[in-house]
């Protein structure tokens, strides 16, 4: 039964992609300003027959419903098309950023993790303690920080005045690993490579903590709220006055009960991650998707920027089905569907 | 009671301010309630005193916006400018007290137009259903998948610079989120007695929207369209930062902490100071709005 | 009635007209009202892209000081182009740059009517005639003459605001010797050396470079790194001089030919010799339709009106050309030679993934977006004897990488993160001025900067307007502080970098009481401040 209604939620998912597809394509060709044009730049003596024949060889001459059917029967084939503006495949292009921006992703989740579980607990535990009381103030500083800025922030002390962290950039030339995965963290400690394990955390570091500020403060505070919440509960008195160990009640009752919320909680957050980091990887030069498509919009990039949004929508649709999934496996009672 | 004035009108009239205190009262009460929590009120207070500065930005900055002496460029804070001056020679201070306009502005008039309009959509969807509900349901899981930093600065591409542009920008995707919140409250309401027995009494669809469903959906509206206000703040921030905002007349906070970062190792004044002042704006209008949210809606998660 | 007083008892009634009002006087504070004085005034918007919103603001602020309703507007170059093109703007900041050192690929797509990079619509029968015949002139004295004549035209017909020419600024580490800015924009690191270590790392200016296939893009960033990778049959000295490079002296019988002899003994990457073949082969792929990878080389343009390449002996080929085009050598510049047996054997696409050419460095590994790694080519014939020193490139390894953001440039380049840090604006050269272990360089650069009226449109079809505008903006006080100096005002839309360029020609000056004098006679209300 469950498996059933998991499939309906993922077939559902197929007219998303499709409505993102159509969306972006007919959004980008709202946009004034030729791509053609943006990439001829400054070249003199071009002639009309040169501008119709890069048209043609990028349909653009067609009509813009055929258009979407030719793009559409390209996708279902696997082809996302040729970046006007990068002389490449789209699909080579994403498959280059994409891994950089999970990792930064993934990377600034930890980091928000390891902050939030344990502050998460102790400000429950201690509730409305000095420690409560500052954490909260905290996280709040936290969710109202704007990324960019506290990214130039962290910049200017760590990497400018101190000198202890490189400026930008995901790896120092000659410490990139082999290429396994793309994450370079994974593929050093893959190929046993700890210079470039190294390297690549010294890089990470900034970034994720101007990422994974916001995460962090969001999850302490979601652990703190539904801890609070489930220690009122009876079973929780009730084993308290067995005389089962307060750190017992505390873990073994208490915080895996409150887990729920608090995953699916991390599961949006890392979605959005993916999806919404341009400013801070402009900041921090990182080679990512963030860059790649807002590079795409300002040259016109139809291809690029088409296909750089199907995969944040995908993401965004995965994501989402991976946190309902968690839910219900966390949480039997509910049947997959029901949550708002 | 007057001429000319039937029974049946009389007691409607009746019955709107007698609702219409109802609410009053129960405002006046979230506002004592808020009273106490001395964070919101904090928070409030932040809120009201960058705003009254906003509006009296003509009075009480010490220079227009937008007068430049290119001689002072870069003074340091202290002396003739308070804040330091930037790149162009023009006040920091001065600059931020008017870019607060900006700021505020954004973040009320596309919190205002998206509330609105999702909310309206929402309650028609909801309470409707059919094909209307299932279309705008798709259009919403639609636009949910676009990032909408990508999507604000496609819009703007689209439309070119301005303030205006901007609101619309932000305000293509915000109302999703209160489409959302308005549906989902509509449906659980929509299955309550006293929904059933206002259909019964043959009340019309619009009195039974409007004043049964919606003063019992408006709170998540409010609490989230407070803290959302803070978000769109970040936004035209980043919008800014990336050069594609508001036109330079009209300073804005973040297109002075993207000027600044050009400077960084120059003049650390033009970027912190900004920065500062949208941060604290921006947690203060979160306080309020985590206030309210104790308040009115303790179950609804926020963050 | 209990319940009406109850309602004005509440404090939300209070708090919402609180917030009206606030609201209210905000937004009229916004859009702020100013005083319409009587007469016709002048309201204009100027507009331009985000890197040069402090120069527009400025200028913006110097017209309202005599009285015109100025604006400055920031746009995205792409949606503000479509909007002038359409003819919906007023005036707005553009820049075109040269890469020929002669205003042919400058004036004619700027000043030709109907010309692709005619922005400002002008139109003048008598400077398209000038302007063709100095195209194919062949007398450097007539073609002179005639860009001369070209210049003193459109300094009177004002179709732009006229602005200047910025220098090209970069900085390096103190540790890199051999180092210098070149005019076109070119990092030649076969000449660099490095104390202290053998990997030389540049911070580009851009996000990514297109292509290493030297066939097959259109930019100068590109260009920057190929030109490292492969040769070509000339170069130029860092002041725009073409000297021989792959060819070893070249002969012109006739303005229609040119016949190079090419050095023996030069061998590309893979170890295949240099020959004929090869300079032939790399012309007819730019040539031919479709000829790169089934499309049509983005550089076929820049050949103008060569019509064939022919073979005249194993180390002798002979250009053919359609029509005289003074230009050529400068244009040969940038078209570097590519080995033709392997790129018949691999492919465009596998060429352009591990290129193969003749230059000082050999392409090893990297990502067009992220950091391109070039290491030293053992056996390179030593490059162009014109430009000392000699033999193989002095350091071993070169990594490019791409910093599209000037503070994180600068920022890694006193961090020593890289040594080279390309195009920097001029406010942050100052700040490197004082550090001891960074120089900063710059020269002349390429290109044009100026405000281009949109002609077709009152107020700006009227010539009087136009010229008040010149005379209204005070570029040597923009220059100097916005631009740190670094520039150097232009009379008209030519530069001095440029062939036939007009020192005699004074810009415009910058005075206001002329301006408003042109502009009362144009019926508008204006007044110098004070009055």
């Amino acid at each position: 039964m469950r498996g059933v209604k998991i499939l309906e939620r993922a077939l559902a998912a197929i007219p998303i992609m499709l409505g993102v597809c159509i969306v972006v394509f007919i959004f980008m060709r709202l946009i004034p300003g030729d791509p053609v044009d943006i990439m001829l730049g400054e070249a003199s003596n071009v002639t009309q027959e040169e501008i119709d024949a890069l048209r043609a060889q990028f349909n653009l001459d067609e009509p813009i419903h055929v258009q979407l059917t030719t793009y559409l029967t390209r996708v279902l084939k696997g082809d996302l098309g040729y970046s006007i503006s990068r002389s490449a495949n789209v699909r080579d292009l994403l498959l280059e950023a994409l891994p950089a921006t999970v990792e930064l992703a993934l990377s600034s989740i930890t980091l928000a993790l390891l902050v939030a579980v344990p502050l998460g607990i102790m400000t429950a535990v201690r509730h409305r303690s000095a420690v409560d009381r500052t954490s909260m103030a905290a996280s709040f500083l936290g969710i109202s920080m704007p990324a960019f800025w506290l990214g130039i922030v962290l910049i200017l002390i760590f990497a400018v005045r101190l000198k202890w962290l490189p400026t930008s950039g995901r790896a120092t030339y000659g410490f990139v690993p082999t290429h396994v995965t793309g994450l370079y963290v994974l593929d050093s400690i893959l190929t046993g490579d700890v210079p470039a394990l190294k390297d690549s955390l010294r890089h990470l570091v900034l970034p994720s903590i101007a990422l994974g500020a916001a995460p962090a403060a969001v999850i302490t505070r979601v652990i703190r709220s539904s801890m609070l919440e489930v220690m009122r509960k009876d079973y929780v008195t009730f084993a308290r006055a067995k005389g089962v160990a307060e750190w017992a009640v505390i873990l073994k009752h208490v915080f895996r009960n409150a887990l729920i919320p608090a995953v699916t909680v991390t599961g949006l957050e890392i979605g959005s991650l993916l999806g919404g980091n341009m400013v801070v990887e402009t900041i921090f030069g990182w080679p990512g998707m963030g860059r790649l498509v807002v590079d795409g919009i300002f040259s016109r990039d139809y291809s690029l920027v088409q296909g750089a949004v199907m995969v944040y929508g995908f993401t965004f649709v995965a994501v989402n089905l991976i946190a309902d999934i968690l839910y219900t496996w966390l949480n039997p009672k509910l049947v997959i569907g029901e949550k708002v | 009671m007057i001429k000319g004035v039937s029974a049946r009108t009389h007691m409607r009239r009746k019955l709107f301010f007698l609702r219409l205190s109802l609410w009053a009262e129960g405002v006046s009460a979230t506002i004592r309630r808020l009273r106490r929590n001395k964070a919101a009120m904090l928070g409030a207070l932040v809120v009201s005193i960058i705003t009254l500065s906003a509006v009296f930005a003509h009075v009480i900055a010490p220079y227009p916006p937008d007068e430049m002496s290119l001689a002072d460029r870069f003074s340091p804070p202290g002396g003739k400018y308070i804040l330091g001056a930037d790149h162009l020679g023009h006040d920091v201070l001065s600059r931020i007290l008017h870019g607060a306009r900006v700021s505020i502005l954004v973040g009320i008039i596309t919190v205002t137009i998206s509330v609105i309009a999702g909310g309206v959509l929402g309650i028609l969807a909801g309470y409707y259903g059919g094909w209307f509900d299932a279309l705008m349901s798709r259009l919403t899981e639609v636009l949910l998948a676009f990032p909408y930093l990508i999507f604000a600065i496609g819009a703007m591409a689209m439309l070119g610079p301005g303030f205006w542009n901007l609101v619309w920008a932000l305000c293509f995707k915000g109302w999703v989120e209160f489409f959302r919140l308005a549906r989902a409250g509509v449906l659980s309401e929509k299955a309550k007695e006293y929904v059933e027995a206002a259909k019964v009494l043959g009340r019309s669809d619009l009195e039974i929207m409007g004043s049964e469903i919606l003063p019992n959906i408006v709170n998540p509206l409010m609490v989230v369209g407070t803290l959302r206000m803070g978000t769109m703040m970040v936004m035209e921030a980043s919008l800014s930062f990336l050069g594609i905002g508001i036109p330079p007349r009209i300073p804005t906070w973040g297109s002075m902490i993207q000027d600044g970062y050009r400077f960084i190792l120059n003049a650390w004044w033009l970027s912190t100071f900004p920065g500062l002042i949208l941060v604290a704006l921006v947690l203060s209008v979160n306080l309020v709005g985590e206030g309210l949210r104790e308040v009115l809606d303790p179950d609804l998660q926020t963050f | 009635m209990i319940h009406q007083r109850t309602l004005w008892k509440s404090h939300y009634v209070i708090f919402a007209l609180v917030l009206v009002l606030v609201a209210l006087s905000a937004i009229s504070g916004c859009t702020r009202e100013e005083p319409e004085p009587a007469g016709q005034t002048l309201s204009l918007v100027i507009d331009c892209e985000a890197n040069r919103k402090d120069e527009a603001e400025a200028i913006a602020s110097q017209l309202r000081q005599i009285g015109i309703q100025a604006e400055a507007r920031t746009w995205e170059w792409s949606a503000m182009k479509a909007e002038f093109m359409a003819g919906n703007r007023q005036l707005y900041m553009t820049d075109w740059g040269s890469s020929y050192f002669d205003p042919f690929d400058l004036a004619i797509p700027k000043l030709v009517t109907g010309e692709r990079g005619n922005y400002s619509f002008y139109s003048n029968p008598q400077v398209d005639d000038l302007l063709t015949q100095a195209t194919s002139a062949t007398d450097d004295e007539t073609r002179k003459a005639l860009y001369h004549e070209v210049q003193d035209i459109i300094y009177n017909d004002a179709p732009w605001v006229f602005g200047y020419c910025l220098e090209e600024i970069a900085a390096a580490s103190t540790k890199v010797g051999g180092w210098r800015v070149s005019m076109d924009s070119r990092i030649n690191l076969h000449d660099v050396t490095l104390e202290g270590s053998d990997t030389i790392t540049v911070g580009l200016g851009i996000d990514k470079i297109v292509t290493l296939d030297p066939g097959n893009y259109r930019d100068r960033d590109t260009e920057t790194v190929i030109r490292n990778v492969f040769d070509a049959l000339v170069t130029r000295t860092w002041d725009g001089q073409v000297v021989p490079e792959i060819a070893e002296s070249w002969e012109i019988p006739d303005p229609t030919t040119y016949v190079f002899k090419i050095r023996e003994g030069i061998r590309f990457h893979n170890g295949e010799v240099l020959d004929a073949d090869d300079v032939i082969f790399t012309f007819e792929r730019v040539l031919e339709e479709n000829g790169i990878g089934g499309q049509t080389s983005p550089r076929r343009g820049l050949l103008g009106p060569l019509a064939s390449v022919t073979k005249v002996d194993p180390y002798t080929v002979s250009f053919t050309l359609e029509n005289p085009f003074p230009v050529f050598l400068q244009a040969l510049c940038h078209f570097q030679i590519v080995p033709k047996d392997y790129v018949t054997e691999v492919g465009d696409a596998r060429f352009a993934e591990k290129p193969v050419g003749a230059g000082p460095f050999m392409f090893k590994e990297g990502r067009l977006n992220d950091q391109v790694v070039l290491t030293r080519f053992e056996d390179y014939y030593g490059g162009s004897p014109e430009l000392p020193p000699v033999g193989p490139a002095g350091i071993n390894t070169v990594v490019f990488r791409m910093m599209p953001d000037p503070a994180t440039r600068v920022a890694a380049l006193k961090a020593g993160e890289i040594h080279i840090a390309d195009k920097l604006p001029p406010d942050m050269a100052d700040s490197l001025m004082d550090d001891p272990n960074i120089k900063v360089d710059s020269v002349p650069g390429t290109r044009t900067y100026g405000i281009e009226f949109c002609l077709t449109k009152p107020p700006f079809d009227d010539v009087r307007v136009r010229q008040a505008l010149n005379y209204a903006i005070d570029w040597d006080t923009i220059i100097a502080t916005i631009y740190g100096g670094r520039a150097v005002r232009l009379s008209t839309a030519f530069i001095p970098s440029g062939f036939g360029y007009n020192h005699d020609l004074k810009p415009y000056e910058y005075n206001p009481a002329k301006a408003v004098e042109l502009l009362k006679e144009a019926g508008f209300n204006v007044s110098l401040p004070g009055r």
